[in-house]
């Protein structure tokens, strides 16, 4: 237990000075502390002051406007920081973090429900890429390969049997065949005159061939009908007495 | 008959297709003569045509007579009328076919032509002569149409009477050439 007199100078100097320094550094912080916080307050409220100036607004718009800041972004854009990008693997950070936090989903229902999807289908199908490229792809010598092989495969086959034995089928048949349109359509392409045209033709090739069969029969017909008139005429002019020349005389070869 | 006489004459025939072709003998083109058997057929087709048109003026003639109620000796005239148009129709038929286009339809579906030993078409007599010599050839049982089976051009009684021909070929052709023998080849 310490007492009175226990105090001794040079322990009450030094006591002295450290609570001088404890007061010293506390004022010391206080001052830097609101030094800083005023000279926070003066930076926000300046940064304030000059972004909300119409000055601040125009030197931006002049410098987002200028053919230096296009330059820059554009070469960094090209090189740079596209290969920063890629090897940083940013890009598949960003990607990551997307799909994490459902942005393809978010994407896809957007696309849809704003009729996004059609407006493209209806684009890609009157373009005229999709000619072009059916064009290259069934030009192409896989592309009609593949197709061979799909039609050749056995479960197109099946299928094709299937759809051909089932009741579709027969009931798209039967209401074709009642429908007056076919029928319409039978007598339009019956009566058109690259029909009735190839009709004629036929009809006149196959009397042409009739003609030319009975012309021909006709010719040889005449011919074997003097053939005979001629022998039988040959045979009533030969004398009674006088063999034929075609048989052999008596004592003639054996 | 020379070279440049032969060529001369091609060249005539050559540039005046509507004339009859005159070439020397033994330089006709080849034709055939037709027989007896395509004739008959001919003839056939001729008669079927005839008859069909003759059959079809009769009736419709009958329905309108019956019809109107006419008295019998009416019916008598019309059928008496209609014998004489019916012969009138055959000769017209024969004539003008010959005359017009030197071939009847039957000659046509038959592929051959009567014609002049000449090449020119049978004109209006020629082709009566001709018709009534054929009448006459038929009425023995046919016996005028036998020389066509005999004779060296297939010619039968009617074809020597109107000296005619009767030869394989197109009716609107003009097959001028004096025609002996029953092919060109036999000329000489």
């Amino acid at each position: 237990m310490s007492g009175i007199g226990d105090l001794r100078p040079d322990r009450v100097v030094r006591a002295g000075a450290a609570a001088a320094g404890d007061v010293g550094r506390a004022a010391a912080e206080f001052v830097v502390g609101a030094t800083g916080e005023l000279l926070h307050e003066a930076v926000l409220r300046g940064t304030d002051a000059v972004l909300r100036s119409p000055i601040t607004g125009e030197v931006v718009d002049k410098v987002l406007s200028s053919d230096l800041l296009r330059a820059t972004v554009t070469d960094a854009v090209r090189g740079p920081v596209v290969a920063a990008v890629l090897e940083a693997e940013v890009l598949d950070a960003i990607l990551t973090s997307a799909e994490q936090a459902g942005a393809p989903e978010l994407i896809v229902d957007r696309v849809l429900s704003q009729g996004i999807a059609e407006e493209i289908a209806l684009r890609v199908v009157e373009g005229p890429e999709l000619a072009r490229i059916l064009d290259v792809a069934l030009g192409s010598e896989q592309m009609q390969a593949t197709i061979a092989e799909a039609l050749d495969s056995p479960a197109l086959q099946r299928i094709a049997a299937q759809a051909i034995d089932s009741r579709l089928v027969d009931e798209v048949v039967r209401s074709l065949l009642t429908s007056e349109e076919l029928w319409l359509l039978v007598a339009e392409v019956a009566e058109s005159p690259q029909v009735t045209d190839a009709l004629s033709r036929q009809t006149a090739g196959v009397a042409g061939q009739i003609t030319d069969e009975v012309r021909e029969r006709s010719r040889s017909a005449d011919e074997w009908v003097e053939r005979i008139a001629h022998r039988i005429a040959r045979r009533r002019k030969a004398p009674d007495n006088v063999l034929p020349a075609e048989t052999d005389p008596p004592g003639g070869p054996a | 008959m020379t070279d440049a006489a032969i060529r001369a004459a091609q060249a005539a025939a050559a540039t005046s297709p509507e004339a009859p072709r005159e070439l020397p003998v033994g330089q006709s083109p080849a034709v055939e003569y037709v027989g007896l058997v395509s004739r008959t057929v001919a003839i056939a087709i001729d008669a079927a045509i005839i008859n069909v048109v003759a059959l079809v003026v009769g009736v419709a003639t009958a329905l309108i007579t019956d019809t109107l109620g006419f008295p019998q000796q009416v019916k008598d005239a019309v059928a008496i009328v209609g014998g004489f148009v019916y012969t009138g129709w055959a000769v017209l038929y024969f004539v003008t076919m010959w005359s017009v286009n030197a071939q009847t339809f039957g000659g046509r579906v038959m592929g051959f032509r009567v014609q002049h030993p000449d090449g020119k078409r049978p004109g209006v007599r020629r082709a009566l002569v001709r018709f009534g010599a054929m009448v006459l050839a038929a009425l023995p049982l046919g016996l005028g149409f036998v020389r066509v089976l005999f004779d060296d051009r297939r010619r039968g009684f009617h074809d020597r009477v109107a000296n005619t021909v009767v030869i394989v070929g197109p009716g609107d052709a003009p097959a001028g050439a004096r025609l002996t023998g029953r092919t060109s080849g036999q000329d000489a």
